[in-house]
């Protein structure tokens, strides 16, 4: 405070002294010249203006005093005197400070006005200056001018920022060549030789290598004034981060394509853009129940097909699909769907349409030059993609998983096969009594009718009777060996809709002589009026017959009675089987085995039987399990599901 | 042999159409023939009449055709018996001789055979 009073002081008194150096030296010229009064008058007051241009209004108007006490003294008579004159002299004298003091108030307020228009000018400039800096900084550009013929450069704080420089608004040329990464110099020195000679506009893009081994991306633009082709103004941008984002979107972009293209399932990218159109139009119709339309529409569903275009494919889809043959990728999907895949081409569409996020089933699907696959199509809506009317659809070639399904589903049943020709083998005498049994009956019938025809008076009545017991018989060892048959020849097993309980009487004529030899009573105790089962005839056959030979064998050391109780009842949604034996039952640590290949606890046994019976069960959609009876003994139950058209009997 | 009485023929087999095949063939035969399902319904069956002969299975549900041999034996029935057999296992045929069948046939049997073998029975001395 003291220190501002104090210059201001200093001010004030320099200006005084100066105006009373400028008075003074004013009186002492007039006087020298022998200036009379109005041209001293007129000296005075420009001398009095002068020094109002130096300082306040105050001193202004004291100097103006100063001039009117000099006028009214030397040059007003009496001279040397500051006596009264006359009064026209003092009419002039009064002019004269009236006239100064105006002139000198007048060029005041001119100052005035000045110096505020200059403040204003001065502080928008400053907030121009702060505005451009801050809109620079926020930018992450500067901006520069280079004057070619001068070899001048400046540039604005940011620039300076960007490049880590100290250096303030003129870098240098050199200085800018030595921030510019190794890689880059050339091309930079190349840009500047070309701009120096052509001086075209210019934009490009380069990297910084600043210290610490920082490497920035800044990408310049710069064009030359219209009026100055040497002069060229331009703009600098830091763009490291923008470059880094799009690095990071290429890589990913990168690793999708590789994902695409690499993946060993085939990949669709797919436009249906026209199929949305067809459905729009179905449901303006009116059409609620798509599924149904389109299985009532074929030629539709096809159309759609054609309407799905293909935009791109995977190598992978290039050899599974077309061949080999990027050039024949084109067109639509519809010749891969045959026919009788239009159902998921069509499923595929209702869970597009009704925003499901995905879609997948295993159909058929066909090749350009013809083949069938067996394929598990999925089908992928990413909203963001199916607003653009484009699908990503993904297949992956099952017809190798499929082929070992039915090679093992052939050999499942070449091994069933194999097991029922063995038990055949181990049942012949019992199977040749059961066939004698007949046989011994027509022979003894043909007998018989033989001496009724060779009585005096043949007796026809009783012929008659015996060729209808002839007939019975044939027909019985017929049904004999059509079992025995059925069980020799390997065929497909047929599921049909199968009385249990025929089937289980039929398995127990095959095993009465077996029984009867061990020793072993087999009662049946089968529920009446049971549903039919889904089956094939011969493999229930074969369980059965397994399960009482294995009931059998289970009993041979045990003591007399020796009881096979085989019983059928309905349960729940199927009928259970189950054969029971008063054997010494399956110890805890066999059970868990019992059902595994190659495991036996009988001399000379294989242990497929129960395996083969399992898997006979499950393809029949049954199960199969083992318990102990409370009384002793084991007890196999197989439960079947019942033939859909018994299923409400 | 009574004068216009033919003699009564048991048969015993539990295979319905064999048991019913013998009883044609031995009407057929001449004689006169009662059927029996098993050992123990033969056992029960009030015999009011004279059986001339016995023609039994060997292998049957309960009493097997020798145990009921052995049976009739010890009973002091003296009726003949004579076996069939749909087997061939060994010692079958001594076992049946020494039970005291006087006939053993294989089936499917020889009419002429059954003839030869009952009519022995029946002219033998009871």
């Amino acid at each position: 405070m003291d220190a501002v009073l104090l210059g201001r002081a200093k001010r004030i008194a320099a200006v005084w002294a100066l105006g009373a150096i400028g008075l003074s030296g004013a009186a002492w010229a007039c006087l020298a010249l022998g200036l009379h009064f109005a041209a001293a008058a007129f000296v005075f007051l420009v001398a009095v203006i002068c020094l109002a241009l130096l300082d306040g209004l105050r001193s202004s108007l004291a100097f103006v005093a100063a001039a009117a006490l000099c006028l009214l003294y030397f040059f007003i008579p009496p001279y040397r005197s500051f006596a009264a004159a006359a009064k026209e002299d003092m009419a002039a004298l009064a002019a004269f400070v009236l006239a100064s003091g105006l002139i000198v108030a007048l060029v005041h307020r001119l100052r005035s006005l000045t110096d505020a228009h200059r403040e204003q000018a001065r502080m928008l400039a400053q907030a121009e200056a702060a505005y451009l800096a801050e809109a620079q900084r926020l930018s992450g550009a500067g901006s520069f001018g280079w004057n070619l013929d001068k070899n001048e450069f400046v540039w604005s704080d940011e620039c300076a920022r960007i490049f880590e420089a100290k250096q303030g608004p003129r870098p240098g040329i050199d200085f800018i060549a030595g921030r510019i990464h190794p890689d880059d110099a050339g091309a930079f020195q190349a840009l500047v030789t070309k701009t120096r000679a052509e001086r075209a506009p210019f934009e490009f893009e380069t990297r910084l290598l600043l210290p610490g081994d920082k490497v920035k991306h800044v990408h310049v633009v710069a064009r030359p004034l219209p009026d100055a082709p040497a002069q060229f103004v331009g703009a600098l941008m830091d763009v490291t981060d923008r470059k880094a984002a799009a690095d990071a979107l290429r890589r990913s972009e990168y690793r999708y394509r590789n994902l695409f293209q690499a993946m060993a399932a085939s990949f669709w990218e797919l436009d249906f853009s026209g199929v949305g159109k067809i459905v729009g139009k179905v449901r303006a119709a009116g059409v609620k129940d798509l599924v149904a339309h389109f299985a009532a529409h074929p030629d539709l569903v096809r159309e759609m097909m054609r309407e799905t275009r293909v935009l791109d494919v995977n190598d992978e889809t290039v050899s599974l699909f077309f061949g080999g043959d990027r050039g024949k990728v084109t067109g639509s999907v519809e010749p891969f769907w045959p026919e009788a895949s239009n159902h998921v081409y069509a499923a595929s569409v209702v869970a597009a349409i009704t925003r499901k996020p995905s879609y997948a089933a295993e159909c058929r699907l066909k090749t350009l030059d013809g083949r069938e696959i067996d394929a598990l199509f999925t089908a992928c809506f990413a909203p963001e993609t199916v607003a653009a009317g484009k699908l990503l659809i993904g297949v992956i070639d099952v017809t190798e998983r499929v082929r070992a399904q039915a090679a093992l589903e052939r050999v499942r049943a070449e091994f069933a096969h194999a097991a029922r020709v063995s038990m055949l083998g181990e049942l012949t005498a019992s199977i040749a009594h059961e066939v004698n049994q007949p046989l011994a009956a027509i022979a003894a019938n043909a007998a018989a009718g033989q001496r009724w025809l060779d009585r005096p008076e043949p007796d026809l009545v009783e012929v008659r009777a015996v060729i209808d017991r002839i007939i019975a018989d044939g027909a019985r060892a017929g049904a004999i060996i059509a079992r025995v048959r059925a069980m020799a020849t390997q065929k497909p097993p047929e599921h049909g809709p199968l009385e249990i309980n025929v089937a289980i009487g039929e398995a127990l004529s095959f095993l009465r002589h077996e029984l009867q030899t061990h020793g072993v009573e087999a009662v049946a105790e089968l529920a009446p009026e049971l549903p039919r089962v889904r089956a094939d005839r011969t493999q229930i056959h074969q369980v059965v017959v397994n399960l009482v030979v294995n009931a059998m064998q289970a009993m041979a050391a045990a003591p007399a009675p020796r009881r096979i109780r085989v019983s059928s009842v309905r349960a729940g949604d199927g009928v259970e089987i189950a054969v029971e034996d008063s054997g010494p039952g399956i110890s805890a640590a066999h059970k868990a085995r019992l059902f595994e290949s190659f495991f036996t606890t009988k001399p000379g046994g294989m242990g497929m039987g129960l395996p083969i019976c399992r898997s006979i069960v499950e393809a029949h959609g049954g199960r199969i399990d083992v318990q102990d009876r409370p009384e002793g003994g084991a007890r196999f139950r197989v439960t079947l599901p019942i033939a859909q058209r018994d299923a409400h009997t | 042999m009574l004068v216009g009485v033919e003699p009564l023929i048991a048969i015993i087999d539990d295979d319905e159409s064999l048991r019913t095949a013998l009883t044609g063939l031995v009407r057929s035969l001449g004689y006169r023939a009662q059927a029996y399902p098993d050992a123990e319904a033969f056992l029960a069956a009030p015999h009011t009449q004279a059986i001339a002969c016995i023609v039994t299975d060997i292998h049957m549900p309960g009493l097997s055709g020798i145990d009921l041999r052995h049976r009739l034996a010890a009973e002091g029935v003296v009726a003949p018996v004579i076996m069939i057999t749909g087997r061939s296992e060994p010692g079958l045929e001594a076992r049946v001789l020494a039970s005291g069948a006087c006939c053993l046939l294989r089936k499917p049997f020889d009419a002429g055979a059954l003839d030869a073998c009952i009519k022995r029975a029946v002219a033998r001395p009871g």
